[in-house]
């Protein structure tokens, strides 16, 4: 008998107990993305999503994998009293972790009946013994069979529901202590046949016979019941014979409750007082002989008065919705799951902690506190001693205190985000470690965990984020995994193939994620609402507006005609109000800042329009001051832009991280600055700041780029014609700062940007571009010019050899030589992008210089011949999974050795462990011990091997189910030989030869 | 790997195995496994000629004789005990007697008593044997000679010895007794205790036979037709050397834990009133030793306990007033549910 086909249905059943902590811990998570627009986070998230799918099919197929396909029963029970129902099951793997199997009545009137965990040893044993209680009097033809399981992380549950059709069982109500009045009595003065079946004490003794029940104690024949040493009673010859009759068509009439209760009390007194017994069913009577059959037929009867009064099932949508399977079986949790959690905890926490630079002592107080907890909860379970709970209490309401006191002093969201509230989360966390005890309590500390992972990811810009995320993630999936582990772990049933469906698992869901990673964009930066904004420093500028060195002096740099070193780390002198093209700085690799933002840009912090030739000189008007933290930045001459140019939002978050001037860096064309300090917004672009910006400090602009592309630059033709239109007349005075050619400009100089000028500008500067390239040679060692040469003249015809701030000199002042307005910008290029953090690492020596083009339609456009940073409408912010596989391929490379290091040292633990556990397990069970075990596993897995029998099976009789017969019958001998002949000689050859036949035998199997 | 079967065991036993139970008696020379394979294949071949179709009833009770112990058959009328006690007794060659059980047996009617003599030496009375003296001796319908009869029969039975006015008398070498008894039809019996019970070896119920056994039967061809033609296969020195040589057979330490552990099962078992007796386990190792050695084996493994955990225990196991069917099912539940050593 196999379930009804179409009655097998297989339904989600809920979540876990604790499990829906993750999916809190996913939309905070996700929060936490939206505010500071971290990719890490996002890709936690898409991690946690494909491992719910994974869990979801994989409990499907779990529960689906296990069929009851028999259960039989005794054919009479009573209501309300336990009976056995054995059930037999098959199952097409081993599942490593708890079951639960229900059996159920069917509808409407569904009722537990019994239930039992499924452990690998019942489920590979096919065969179980259940305690059962039928709660309602019937007949029992179909018992609904339940198979609940989960997937491979406990997390989700599903539930197989089949109709197992079983041999009627009779369920009889428990006796009433009534009888029923529908009862013919017929009394026949017989010498009567029935009575030594049934003792009646009327009539003359005729030996003695075993007692029963329902036998007077008056009857009882003691001097037998002395020598056998049991109940023996006279056996006595009835002078008449009673005979009941019951119709039981007219008691069906009834339609009353108790009517099955009153006649099996009937039955059973009639049979007590020996009578005959008859009832009359549907026309045709029946003789009762036993109590087994009185029950029997107050089933029948409980069945026909039950059943009329049905009750439609309720429709779905009106059952309860469950959310969450709150029965798990066996919630205890084992101490590896328990320390691998605090493992998971630890690594977020110091991976916060970290982020925040808090003090060894606070690091070490974290690791302790996690510890603690680990080793309390894992030993104690829920128990507390008084003299803990007062130490708890005591560290609660210090760090509580400690966290108020830091607290009082916080003015604003970021300092309250990296201050007080971590605290208070890295605290609750080290308490809830004292709490973990069930499995429920473990998924929440786990879900906490990964909202601080996520926490720690969109604070922390540095390189070490993804080895720390790396940590984590190993320590949280090792300790689900070991969550669902059943204790103890000797139920265990070694399964060969568990090894490689978990890791054939783990390596689908790595590609599962990185493939939906793979169209998940990168985030576009922080919302609006998060916008950070911090300032750590304390130099004040004694001339507000005016540009400070990093120490906040408004000392313009040293200007020599020396080529060399102005002795600063991020002594650029572009970070100057003028700038020399003969002076360079020595530019050290030191990070300045990083920057996160989705795509890069130039980080541009000044921009110069007048220029004699040698020096450019940044604009004496200092612009408005603007009022912080909020700043709007109104556009400056040449920001415009036309109607149907399509813009983007393009946010970015400076962290800086070491002394700069107080020019305030902005991908152009920033809109909207959030500081925390005043700015000045000068007409010529560049921001400046009322303090230097030092290390810690953190802004937020919010740019708005139009969407340009080489289409729309070429459309917008030769801008020299267009430009020519406005020069000279009223009110475009400003015009002529930025078409302005130094005195010192030679002819040739002019000539050779006629000769390449094109039909479009935007051709002119690509042609401009490759005649430097192909006639010019970067040279950070370029001559200085002689005194009074031009510069560019100097660069163009003379040395041939520059750097940045002689390339883009060169190439605006060839522009502004054919009418087209060009300035000089300059701050740092995008740099190194961190692919985990997603954040963009600007070094020292990426400090730039390049020229900016005034387009009429799309506003002020860089052009860079030196280095190359696409534009704006030809940029694609690429996905997360294309980041984070350049990620760890770069990282891979990087640390080739290393990893290739720890690789083999991981591969050879590995192997010393197998190694180990084979040594042990031969020494253990010995050679041939182990070939016995690969004998016994033979009919272990087999298709029709009732697991319980076969294990007790011998090796002869396992042998004869083995093909072929002769292979398997010498291998059971060798092997019993082996075990049991005490005068056995171990020899070489014939261990070699049954292990060839074994492995005969493994192959037939298969 | 067709011409794969594994070596014959070496001839000589390694004295150096720890797992040694030292052998009662040591084997006669000239008499291993393979002789007392020979004999038990001959004494099976002979017996299945007469009794159809019943080959492991015929094992058991060969390995029974074999193992030096006493059978009881039980089983309905016409099925053929006394048949199969007869053509064991024939096959076996040496002096067979049959007694009726009745009520009114009396001790003296089996033993044989002192009678006088005529002459008046001594104190003119000797001693005259019953029909116990005998090779093999088939006690039919045991349950219907009274409990004093019984208990005189298995006593000797145990003894080898009948012990009549303070003189002993030995049994002949080799002796076996072969009880039937009829487990319905109750009426005017006297239940065996499970005292008396417990000194049988082993329980055989032949049941019906099959139907092309009964075909077999009613035209002739075998059943007790054949019985006249049956010749003695085994001489009783024979006999004797064969059964010296499965006392012989080695159990190991592990068998004899499988043992224990079976016997165990029996007495936790809720259903058994009072589990086997050690005897019981002596009785398993036996009937397992001469499995072993029918199988020309000079070692016992789990396989042969498993072929003599049922008929050994299912008398032990039934209780007063159950019939052996019952037990037999108990005993075969008590078997699957022990583990079966391995290596």
């Amino acid at each position: 008998m196999t379930g009804v086909a179409g009655t097998d249905r297989t339904r989600p059943l809920g979540a876990a107990p604790g499990a829906l902590a993750f999916v809190a811990a996913w939309v905070v998570a996700g929060m936490i993305a939206r505010l500071t627009g971290t990719p890490v986070v996002v890709a936690l998230m898409a991690s946690l999503a494909v491992l719910f799918v994974a869990e979801f099919l994989a409990g499907r197929s779990a529960a689906r994998q296990l069929h009851v396909s028999t259960i039989t029963a005794a054919p009479t029970a009573t209501a309300g009293a336990p009976t056995t129902l054995d059930v037999e099951l098959t199952a097409r793997h081993r599942r490593q972790r708890l079951g639960r199997l229900r059996l159920l009545t069917p509808a409407p009137t569904s009722s537990d009946v019994a239930t039992a965990t499924l452990t690998p040893d019942t489920v590979g044993g096919g065969r179980l013994s259940l305690d059962a209680v039928f709660d309602r009097p019937g007949i029992v033809e179909t018992i609904v069979a339940t198979v609940e399981y989960s997937g491979p992380f406990g997390l989700l549950w599903w539930k197989r529901t089949a109709t197992v059709p079983v041999a009627p069982i009779h369920v009889a109500p428990t006796a009433a202590t009534l009888t029923v009045d529908e009862l013919d009595r017929h009394h026949s003065p017989l010498d009567g046949d029935a009575s030594s079946e049934r003792g009646n004490h009327l009539g003359d003794i005729d030996g003695v016979r075993v007692w029963r029940d329902g036998d007077p104690v008056g009857s009882i024949h003691w001097p037998s019941t002395l020598r056998s040493g049991e109940l023996i009673v006279h056996d006595r010859t009835a002078t008449t014979d009673e005979r009941w009759e019951i119709d039981l068509d007219a008691l069906t009439e009834r339609r009353d409750d108790e009517v099955a209760a009153r006649l099996r009390h009937t039955l059973e007194e009639g049979l007590r007082l020996g009578h005959q017994l008859h009832v009359v069913h549907r026309g045709e009577r029946h003789t009762v002989g036993s109590i087994a059959d009185a029950a029997h037929w107050s089933a029948v009867i409980a069945d026909s008065t039950t059943s009329s009064n049905e009750s439609a099932p309720p429709s779905w949508w009106r059952r309860p919705l469950r959310l969450v399977h709150s029965d798990e079986p066996a919630t205890e949790v084992g101490r590896p799951a328990r320390w691998a959690t605090a493992v998971a905890a630890g690594c977020g926490l110091l991976m916060l902690v970290g982020a925040l630079s808090r003090s060894l002592l606070f690091v070490a107080a974290v690791v302790a506190g996690v510890a603690l907890g680990a080793a309390v909860s894992s030993r104690l379970g829920g128990r507390r001693p008084p003299l803990l709970q007062v130490a708890i209490v005591a560290v609660i309401v210090g760090a509580f205190a400690m966290i108020a006191v830091d607290a009082s002093g916080v003015s604003g969201l970021l300092e309250a985000l990296r201050g007080p509230l971590p605290n208070l989360l890295v605290l609750l966390v080290v308490l809830h470690g004292f709490e973990v005890v069930d499995r429920r309590t473990l998924r929440v500390h786990q879900a906490i965990t990964f909202v601080i992972a996520a926490y720690a990811a969109g604070l922390r810009i540095d390189d070490a984020l993804g080895w720390w995320i790396a940590a984590w993630g190993g320590a949280l999936l090792v300790s689900m995994a070991l969550g669902v582990r059943i204790r103890p772990a000797a139920t265990r049933v070694p399964d060969a193939r568990a090894a490689s469906r978990a890791i054939a698992g783990l390596t689908g869901a790595a590609v599962a994620t990185l493939a939906l990673l793979a169209v998940v964009p990168i985030p576009d930066g922080p919302a609006r609402l998060g916008l950070p904004a911090l300032s750590t420093s304390s130099a004040p500028i004694d001339s507000p507006g005016a540009l400070a060195a990093p120490g906040g002096s408004t000392t313009p740099l040293p200007s020599s005609g020396q080529r060399g070193t102005i002795g600063e780390v991020v002594g650029y002198p572009g970070f100057t109000d003028t700038l020399d093209t003969t002076i360079r700085g020595d530019l050290g690799d030191q990070i300045v800042m990083r920057v996160r933002a989705p795509e890069p840009a130039f980080w541009r912090g000044q921009t110069f329009s007048e220029f004699d030739g040698r020096v450019w000189t940044a604009s004496p008007d200092r612009g408005t001051r603007q009022e912080g933290p909020n700043i709007e930045v109104a556009p400056t001459l040449g920001d415009g832009i036309a109607d149907e140019v399509p813009t983007e939002t393009f946010v970015q978050t400076y962290f800086v991280e070491t002394d700069l001037p107080n020019v305030v860096f902005a991908a152009a064309r920033p809109s909207e600055v959030i500081f925390d300090g005043d700015l000045w917004a000068r007409p010529d672009g560049a921001l400046r700041s009322d303090v230097t910006l030092a290390p810690g400090s953190v802004y937020t602009v919010v740019s708005q780029r139009p969407q340009v592309t080489a289409e729309l630059l070429r459309d917008q033709g030769d801008l020299g014609d267009v430009f020519a239109r406005f020069v000279g007349q009223p009110g475009a005075e400003e015009l002529d700062a930025f078409l302005d050619v130094p005195d010192s400009t030679t002819q040739r100089t002019i000539e050779l940007a006629a000769e390449l000028r094109q039909a479009t500008t935007y051709d002119t500067i690509l042609a401009y571009e490759r005649w430097l390239g192909a006639n010019t040679r970067y040279d950070l060692d370029a001559p200085v010019p002689a005194d009074g040469a031009d510069a560019v003249d100097d660069f163009l015809f003379e040395s041939r050899l520059g750097y940045c701030e002689q390339i883009a000199s060169t190439l605006a002042v060839m522009l502004r030589s054919q009418g087209v307005p060009a300035r000089l910008a300059t701050g740092y290029i995008p740099g190194e992008r961190d692919r985990v953090s997603g954040v963009w690492k600007v070094r020292a020596s990426d400090a730039h210089s390049w020229v900016e083009v005034w387009f009429p339609q799309t506003g002020w456009q860089s052009f860079d011949p030196t280095a190359s940073v696409p534009l704006a409408g030809e940029t694609d912010a690429g996905t997360i999974g294309g980041d984070l596989v350049a990620a760890t391929a770069s990282s891979v490379a990087a640390y080739r050795v290393e990893l290739a290091a720890i690789a083999a040292v991981g591969v050879a633990i590995w192997l010393a462990f197998v190694a180990t556990l084979r040594w042990r397990a031969r020494r253990r069970r010995g050679r041939w011990g182990l070939l016995q075990d690969r004998f016994s596993a033979l009919d272990r897995h087999g298709a029709d091997a009732p697991g319980d029998h076969q294990r007790r099976a011998t090796n002869p009789e396992r042998a004869s189910q083995l093909q072929p017969p002769d292979v398997a019958a010498a291998v059971a001998e060798v092997l019993d030989r082996a075990a049991f002949d005490p005068g056995w000689v171990d020899d070489d050859e014939l261990y070699d030869r049954t292990r060839t036949g074994l492995a005969t035998l493994e192959r037939e199997r298969r | 790997m067709d011409t794969f079967a594994p070596p014959a065991p070496p001839a000589v036993p390694s004295p150096a195995h720890p797992a040694v139970s030292t052998p009662t008696h040591p084997a006669v020379s000239g008499a291993g496994p393979a002789e007392v394979a020979e004999i038990g294949a001959r004494l099976i071949e002979t017996m299945n000629s007469v009794v159809a179709g019943k080959p492991e009833v015929v094992e058991v009770a060969v390995a029974t004789l074999l193992a030096g112990g006493h059978l009881l058959i039980e089983d309905i009328p016409g099925v053929g005990k006394t048949l199969l006690a007869q053509a064991m007794a024939r096959a076996v060659g040496g002096s067979f007697h049959r007694i009726q059980g009745t009520s009114d047996l009396l001790p003296g009617d089996i033993t044989g008593s002192m009678v006088p003599t005529g002459q008046l030496d001594a104190d003119g009375m000797r001693f005259r044997r019953g029909p116990v003296f005998a090779n093999i001796v088939v006690f039919d319908e045991l349950n219907r000679a009274t409990p004093r009869t019984q208990s005189a029969l298995l006593e000797l039975a145990e003894e080898a010895t009948v012990t009549v006015d303070g003189v002993g008398h030995r049994l002949p070498d080799p002796f076996m007794l072969v009880a039937t008894q009829n487990p319905i039809d109750m009426a005017g019996t006297y239940g065996l205790g499970e005292g008396a019970l417990d000194r049988f070896h082993a329980v055989v119920s032949p049941g019906r036979a099959a139907a092309a056994a009964e075909l077999e039967i009613l035209t002739g061809r075998r059943g007790r037709a054949m019985l006249d033609a049956v010749d003695a296969v085994v001489d009783l020195a024979d006999l004797v050397t064969a059964r010296q040589a499965v006392a012989a057979v080695r159990v190991s330490d592990l068998v004899a834990a499988y043992v224990v552990e079976l016997l165990d099962a029996t007495r936790r078992d809720p259903r058994i009133r009072v589990g086997a007796s050690t005897r019981g386990g002596v009785a398993i190792v036996g009937l397992a030793r001469a499995f072993a050695a029918i199988d020309g084996r000079s070692y016992v493994t789990p396989h042969d306990v498993v072929r003599a955990g049922v008929p050994a225990l299912a008398h032990r196991v039934a209780g007063t007033g159950a019939t052996v069917a019952t037990g037999r099912e108990l005993a075969t539940e008590c078997v699957a549910e022990v583990a079966v050593p391995t290596v």
